[in-house]
């Protein structure tokens, strides 16, 4: 009996090695950065979170990105639902076709995907160009700072709506069929269905995918860099960009990994509200 | 399993520490026993074993081979017939490591700080190099018997002496005292910004080569015709590092020694700031739709497809695509020193350098290859074979040279560029942030968002800030 009850201790230990190795450890290792300046030049305890609240730069970047995760995030979801919602209630053939066809963003690198929008945005060598054809004004949707953020959003949104149906189609699969059929025959319309007997259903996997786009795009970059790199001006600097031109440019390695911490207790406290809501940490 | 037969915490927490611990004390352990002591304890075991009857003499030991960490691209690729050439001279083995421009900073500092040894070359962008300087991450030249070459353009060797000279803006606080040496050289790359016009245009305007930047907003005006998608001017005008390196000629001709005083206070605001952002940004109305974001290729592609008629190309950037046989400006463009303000006409200089790690195990094979590199010998198999330009002057100056297709355009041009003492970009370690939120303002200047007035205000506060918090000024 007693040698049973070690056989259990290695899928323990080596989970929390690996947990501790992968996740506590460069966790443990930022917070201690961050008390220096530069890389580890100087001690200056909690000077770099104090700096931190002070700098222009760093309020901006907030603002930026919870700009950028809300448009993004709320838009992801209600996109990918009315997609789900109409692929699995429409009665179109070859459905499985258009499931591939919606998940293809979602395969493309975003950094190559930023390049591929810098591109279509672009207005002389882009398809917004065809406007002057018919002697309208053509935009520069990623050189107009009232306009880059929205559409930087936008080549998010293209990437990611695709996780979102994929994630709700399945959910929706998973809908008692008879329950839907009894509405139909009770003379609900699809409209109904889907608002009184679906949207209910998928209150879990909604939030799920509302907690992970939202730390996702907290922390976007690559699409980001690859389409504007922060611009114009400082119109689509996320606090990530924000932290990679501080830590890996000027190597400020310490300031930058402030940033981060201060990124990580955003997460945090959106995560464990979100996971609250789910009934993931209740006791 | 019964509750009994539950591992207890206590357990469990004895079990994962002494992991955690048997990990961290084994981790220590080979961090501890480097792998160039392992190597000695191994031949002295060796020798122990057969020393009964007396060895034969060992042959003599091949030259160790050295290690590059270089570029990729085409400006890095001019350098592999010199390592070939070197590597048939000596005998020795080169290893050429070549990365993209971002990883290649990333892993330069990165191995530097865990004071890595495999390397005994490193090529870095010079506005990283006076964080290798200032750390003492290079081996100064010196140790070497390293002694000025007055063949070499001045503005080449300046950018790899720490502190730099006096023309070459402020030097950081805590370099001022220090002896000035010679930590690398500037090599591949640029060299400059070149100003480029279309002669053939000029001629069908009537108009002659801009002496001033009041000439270039003449031309741009005369030239513009968007209807025909022909635009009278163009530059690099995505944020941070390209308007910031495309701009500041501009800032120094009108009379901005640079943006900040001799002791890092920020001056970019004052009246010839103002004047010559308004007339950067005077010359930018006639500039194609969407140059907010233009990057080297952008701008290439507009010389490329013959929709421009000037703009400040650099010239190791595009050269090879804007004159050759595709573009439809080959041939017509004339490439000169960027032209004059009302205080002084000189251009910025930008290359990668090349320096000696002080971890290195092999210096001075290490230095024999730079040695090399920088002889006439060397220079002649980089420039010829690698078709790129040289770094000595008497090479520019031999008509059997300077007529090459490939250097032909540039000339007299960069050499008028070298004459004029070109400035590189600030020289401290904090740049690489300064830039973002000086090319961030300058960016969003371009935008038409803010004045230029309110653009070099604002900037000036936060790089103020930057400044202090970093201990520059107080």
């Amino acid at each position: 009996m007693k040698a049973e009850r070690y056989v259990v201790i290695p899928f323990i230990v080596l989970p929390t090695i690996f947990l501790v190795v992968i996740s506590v450890y460069p966790l443990a290792y930022s917070l201690f950065l961050s008390l220096f300046r530069g890389l580890l030049d100087q001690f200056i305890g909690l000077k770099n979170y104090a700096d931190m609240l002070a700098d222009r730069r760093f309020h901006d970047a907030v603002y930026v990105t919870l700009a950028f995760t809300t448009i993004t995030v709320g838009l992801e979801v209600l996109l990918g639902l009315l997609l789900a919602g109409s692929l699995i209630l429409s009665s179109v053939e070859r459905k499985s076709w258009w499931q591939t066809v919606y998940i293809v963003p979602m395969a493309i690198p975003p950094v190559v995907s930023g390049v591929i929008w810098k591109i279509l945005y672009h207005p002389s060598f882009g398809p917004l160009n065809l406007l002057a054809l018919i002697r309208m004004p053509v935009p520069d949707p990623l050189g107009q700072p009232s306009l880059a953020l929205l559409a930087v959003s936008l080549i998010n949104i293209w990437m990611w709506t695709p996780f979102a149906f994929l994630v709700f189609y399945s959910g929706i699969g998973a809908v008692r069929q008879e329950i839907i059929e009894s509405a139909l025959i009770d003379g609900a319309s699809k409209v109904q269905i889907f608002r009184s007997i679906v949207l209910p259903s998928l209150r879990t996997l909604i939030l799920v995918v509302i907690f992970w786009r939202f730390t996702a795009n907290l922390t976007a970059f690559d699409e980001i860099m690859g389409s504007t790199e922060g611009g114009p001006g400082f119109t689509t600097t996320t606090l990530t960009m924000f932290a990679y031109w501080i830590g890996f440019k000027s190597w400020d390695l310490g300031y930058a990994a402030s940033a981060a911490v201060y990124l990580l207790l955003v997460v945090a406290v959106v995560g464990s509200s979100l996971f609250g809501r789910l009934g993931i940490v209740r006791e | 399993m019964t509750e009994k037969e539950n591992v207890d915490r206590r357990t469990w927490l004895k079990v994962t520490g002494g992991a955690v611990a048997g990990l961290v004390v084994g981790g220590a352990l080979g961090y501890v026993a480097k792998p160039a002591e392992i190597r000695t304890v191994t031949s002295t075991v060796t020798q122990t074993v057969t020393g009964t009857a007396p060895p034969p003499p060992p042959p003599p030991p091949p030259a160790k081979p050295i290690k590059i960490l270089g570029f990729t691209g085409a400006l890095g690729d001019a350098l592999v017939p010199v390592v070939n050439a070197f590597q048939k001279k000596t005998g020795t083995t080169i290893d050429y490591v070549r990365l993209g421009y971002d990883e290649l900073a990333e892993k330069g500092a990165s191995l530097m700080t865990v004071k890595d040894t495999s390397f005994d070359i490193i090529c870095q962008d010079d506005p990283f190099t006076p964080k290798f300087y200032e750390a003492g991450w290079f081996e100064p030249w010196e140790n070497f018997g390293w002694k000025r070459d007055l063949d070499l353009f001045d503005g080449l060797v300046d950018l790899g002496t720490w502190p730099t000279p006096e023309y070459m803006g402020p030097v950081p606080p805590g370099a001022r005292e220090k002896t000035p040496k010679q930590y690398a050289i500037g090599w591949g790359g640029g060299p400059c910004v070149n100003y480029a016009v279309r002669t053939d245009k000029l001629q069908e305007l009537g108009l002659g080569e801009p002496k001033t930047w009041d000439d270039v907003e003449e031309i741009a005006k005369a030239a513009h015709n968007p209807s025909k998608s022909f635009y009278g001017w163009v530059n690099r005008g995505t944020k941070g590092d390209p308007i910031s390196f495309d701009t500041f000629p501009i800032f120094w001709d009108y009379g901005l020694e640079s943006i900040f005083d001799k002791t890092w206070h920020v001056i970019c605001d004052r009246p010839e700031g103002v004047a010559a952002l308004e007339k950067y940004l005077a010359i930018a109305k006639y500039s194609p739709p969407g140059m907010v974001n233009y990057g080297a290729t952008e701008q290439g592609l507009e010389f490329v497809q013959g929709r421009v008629m000037q703009g400040l190309p650099v010239p190791g950037d595009v050269i090879s695509d804007v004159e050759g046989p595709n573009s439809k400006s080959a041939g017509k463009l004339k490439w000169m020193l960027p032209p004059a303000g009302p205080a002084r006409r000189v251009s910025i200089i930008g290359l990668f350098c090349m320096g000696i790690s002080t971890y290195s195990q092999n210096k001075q094979a290490a230095w024999e290859f730079i040695d090399y590199f920088l002889s006439k010998q060397g220079q002649t198999v980089y420039t010829t074979e690698g078709k790129t330009w040289p770094l000595r002057r008497s090479m520019w100056m031999d008509p059997a040279f300077n007529s090459q297709p490939w250097v032909k355009p540039l000339y007299p041009g960069s050499v008028e560029m070298f004459d004029a003492h070109p400035q590189p970009y600030p020289r401290t370690t904090l740049w690489l942030s300064l830039v973002n939120i000086w090319g961030g303002y300058l960016n969003l200047a371009l935008t038409g968002e803010i004045s230029a007035r309110e653009a070099l205000s604002k900037a000036k506060v936060e790089l103020e800030q930057e400044l202090k918090r970093a201990g520059y000024i107080k």
